[in-house]
């Protein structure tokens, strides 16, 4: 059974987590209550308290800082990949959409191509010709997002295309062009807003996965991911360690959801 | 038995009223209805009538408050349990909707479906109830169907779907019958065999029928009586020997909208300038459009929507072009629009073929030819204000107006359809059908344009409002001098705007000439078919002795 959540409820909940994930992302570029990757090995594995408020990790680093300065990485990479898919899938989309026939054909069979590449196997790729690190991460999640936007793109903007409004700015002397970018996207954002949430929180999953299997963001560098990897021989002696990352990741996740949850709703009040 | 001496009506509403989330949506509402007997229930669109039709059944969306009185021969309908109301349902009213396709069940033979109904109500073998359905179908007239047993919806014409549906809600026998809308979707030579039907079903078995519309045409020549509704109340009743006899205005309107034969057309004559001819302004010569069909099958067959057809409009002139869907009008609208190219023969705009022009010319020839659709709410941008869209036009001008002209110019054109320069500043949600429809007038008129094709631009307006329309459209002509060129399946709207008419039947033009000639002489076969099933007030009606139905008893055992 399907829980029924009041877009409202939905949108502000979901608004109030990604801003509050957000803004610990963007504090972590000027401030953390310690440098995150500083080592203090006579602090290793403190338990909670004043001075570290969620305590140490086993090389004596700050967890608050490092949950901060990993959420700037996730976020980072989350939602570069998701303005590269956007980027180049919206166009695309209108494209194949607004001239329909072989260029439809051949933009979107192009698009399955990439769609049936797993993310893992081009992260490996590009990880392999870049070396390993965030842009490598950036571009295999970017890659993935492309045909998910450019498929959402075309199947709404052909929606649009048969309405008379169209026909009316056809008649008006507007090219496919003009049509495409006064008319068909300005109609789209909000599809696309809820497709935009559904593929960062995606992203920051992917980022997480990547990192865990060491083709992410590298070390000193921290991030959820890399967080979960290190934390993974711990687990018996200091389960917190993977607790931490592990529940931001899931929070986020849920706060995303829950906001497109709601600009859907909204949408299709 | 209850034959009783003074038997209870078929249905009696009394002082029925329904109103959702605290609105009123049905005020006091009474009405009788004898077994035999056709109501035509008329009225706008949110007038009610089909809130009615729902509420006799209770069929009520959610959040609805319902009060008063429903008895169908003497029983008590809105106090029954859901369980109970499913029994009355179906069984003893059955109900036709506008839309065929989508009242039927794509993945079930039709024959099926009209025997699943019968068994829902009766407790009959399915053998019986197969042959009880074959009888039904047989009884709408779709007995001489080549292999009616095994077809489903889709492989059956439009006309075809709405007689199933109604054996559908003829199949259990039912006293009553509500139909809403039945004919609104079909073509007028359908839509006259469709009432035929009706008519006859009802005369044969003594059932009684609410059929609602907003055709003052249709119920004209199918009801003995008709109730107007406005704003969720009866207006006014009337048998139908007296129609003439109905004062208020809105049923005024309603009769003149269905008028084709009485009353001077609101179009004035033509104006011409001295003595020489009006130079010809669009010319179609010999113009084919072919879509391919593709088939994995057979060789792909072009299929011929536009065949050899030519038509001229001259300066200044109203041309109507008249068609039942299918016709292949709306191909042709596309090619005169510039928007698709002929596969061969040419259009050509005050001499400029837009096969031939490029650029400039192009967009010359695009200022010189506007175009009005026919849905109101599809026509304009959502995310885009008024003044925007007005001004969309503007687009193929070398020196498009800025700032205050801009402006000056759009409220121009809005108050030339009758609306106000503030409105500039609104979007298209917050109007009316008949609003926007002035709003797509506007913006066809602000580049002064010399040609408008309106592509059955009032079709989906109350008569109302189509009727204000109207007058304002033949005075714009009257004012401006412009060429009109109406495309539409309704001959009413043709005779009151045009003085030369098309008829297109399977791509090509079947008749032309003077608009009010072609009514009265119609020459070619298709067009006097179309003619005939147009409906009119003045018809006489299909029964035989009409307003004196069959005395039936309403507690006949079936």
């Amino acid at each position: 059974m399907r829980v029924r959540v009041p877009h409202t409820l939905a949108f502000a909940t979901g608004a109030v987590i990604t801003g509050f994930f957000l803004a610990i992302a963007a504090l972590s570029l000027v401030w953390t209550p310690y440098d995150p990757a500083a080592i203090a090995i006579v602090d290793r594995l403190q338990p909670p308290s004043w001075h570290h408020w969620l305590g140490t990790d086993q090389l004596g680093r700050d967890l608050v800082s490092m949950q901060m300065a990993g959420a700037r990485n996730s976020v980072a990479v989350a939602l570069v990949s998701v303005v590269v898919g956007f980027g180049v899938g919206l166009p695309l989309g209108l494209l194949a959409a607004a001239r329909g026939g072989v260029i439809d054909e051949l933009v979107m069979r192009a698009n399955d191509v990439l769609f049936a590449f797993p993310a893992l196997l081009l992260a490996i790729l590009l990880t392999a010709v870049l070396g390993p690190g965030a842009l490598a991460a950036v571009l295999a999640i970017g890659l993935f997002n492309i045909p998910v936007f450019a498929r959402v793109t075309r199947a709404s903007a052909l929606g649009l295309w048969t309405q008379d409004f169209c026909l009316a700015a056809r008649v008006c002397g507007k090219g496919p062009l003009r049509i495409s970018i006064e008319h068909i996207a300005p109609n789209l954002i909000g599809v696309l807003g809820v497709q935009v949430t559904i593929q960062f929180s995606l992203g920051v999953v992917a980022e997480a996965g990547l990192s865990y299997v060491g083709l992410g963001v590298q070390p000193p560098q921290p991030s959820w991911g890399r967080m979960l990897e290190e934390a993974q021989t711990l687990t018996a002696l200091k389960p917190s360690l993977a607790v931490y990352p592990g529940l931001a990741i899931t929070l986020f996740v849920i706060g995303l959801n829950l906001l497109g949850q709601g600009l859907k709703q909204r949408r299709s009040r | 038995m209850s034959a009783a001496a003074a038997a209870p009506p078929l249905l009696a509403i009394d002082r029925l009223s329904v109103s959702i989330d605290g609105a009123p949506i049905l005020d006091e509402v009474s009405l009788t209805l004898a077994a035999g007997e056709v109501l035509g229930l008329v009225g706008a669109s949110g007038s009610g009538k089909s809130m009615l039709a729902l509420a006799v059944l209770k069929l009520l969306p959610r959040r609805s408050r319902l009060q008063g009185s429903v008895r169908l021969v003497g029983v008590e309908l809105t106090g029954l349990t859901d369980a109970e109301l499913c029994r009355v349902r179906g069984r003893d009213v059955g109900m036709v909707f506008q839309e065929p396709m989508t009242a039927l069940n794509p993945l079930m033979t039709v024959v099926n479906q009209v025997a699943e109904t019968i068994r829902l109500h009766e407790r009959v073998s399915a053998r019986a109830a197969r042959l009880r359905a074959l009888e039904a179908l047989e009884r709408v007239g779709l007995g001489a169907v080549p292999g009616i047993e095994r077809r489903h919806a889709h492989e059956l014409s439009g006309g075809q779907r709405q007689r199933v549906a109604i054996a559908l809600a003829i199949a259990a026998g039912p006293r009553l019958l509500i139909a809403d809308e039945p004919t609104t979707a079909l073509d007028v030579i359908t839509q006259a065999e469709v009432l035929e039907l009706l008519t006859d079903l009802v005369r044969s078995s003594g059932m009684g029928m609410i059929l609602v519309t907003h055709d003052m045409g249709v119920v004209a020549r199918t009801a003995e009586r008709i109730a107007v509704m406005q704003g969720g109340r009866i207006l006014e009743q009337a048998d139908r020997a007296q129609l003439q006899a109905l004062a208020a205005p809105y049923s005024r309107a309603l009769l003149a909208a269905a008028q084709l034969e009485e009353g001077p057309p609101v179009r004035s004559a033509p104006i011409r300038h001295g003595g020489d001819a009006p130079a010809t302004l669009l010319e179609v010569r010999d113009v084919v459009r072919e879509y391919r069909r593709r088939s994995a099958w057979r060789r792909a067959l072009p299929l011929r929507a536009v065949d050899r057809v030519s038509l001229t409009i001259r300066a200044g002139e109203a041309v109507g072009l008249v068609g039942a869907s299918g016709s292949g009008k709306s191909s042709l609208v596309r090619m005169i629009l510039g928007l698709d190219a002929p596969t061969s023969g040419e259009v050509r705009v005050g001499g400029a073929s837009w096969s031939a022009a490029r650029g400039p010319a192009l967009r010359g020839l695009r200022r010189r030819v506007q175009a009005v659709f026919q849905d109101p709410y599809g026509s304009f941008d959502p995310e885009w204000t008024v003044e925007r869209l007005v001004a969309e036009p503007f687009a193929v001008l070398d020196r498009a107006p800025r700032g205050t002209l801009r402006l000056e110019r759009v409220a121009h054109a809005l108050e030339q359809v009758g609306l106000s320069a503030a409105d500039a500043a609104r979007y298209p949600h917050e109007f009316s059908g008949g609003e926007r429809q002035r709003i797509a007038i506007a913006r066809a008129l602000i580049n002064e344009p010399d040609l408008i094709v309106f592509d059955e631009a009032v079709s989906a307006l109350d008569v109302l409002v189509r009727a204000r329309i109207l007058a304002l459209l033949s005075e714009l002509q009257a004012r401006r001098g412009l060429s009109f060129l109406f495309v539409t399946h309704d001959l009413g709207v043709v005779r009151r705007l045009t003085e030369r008419l098309y008829v297109m039947h399977g791509g090509r033009i079947v008749e032309e000439g003077g608009t009010l000639d072609v009514f009265r002489r119609p020459q070619d076969a298709y067009t006097a078919a179309l003619l005939a099933a147009t409906p009119r007030i003045e018809d006489p009606g299909f029964g035989a002795t009409p307003g004196a139905p069959p005395t039936v008893s309403a507690a006949e055992p079936r």
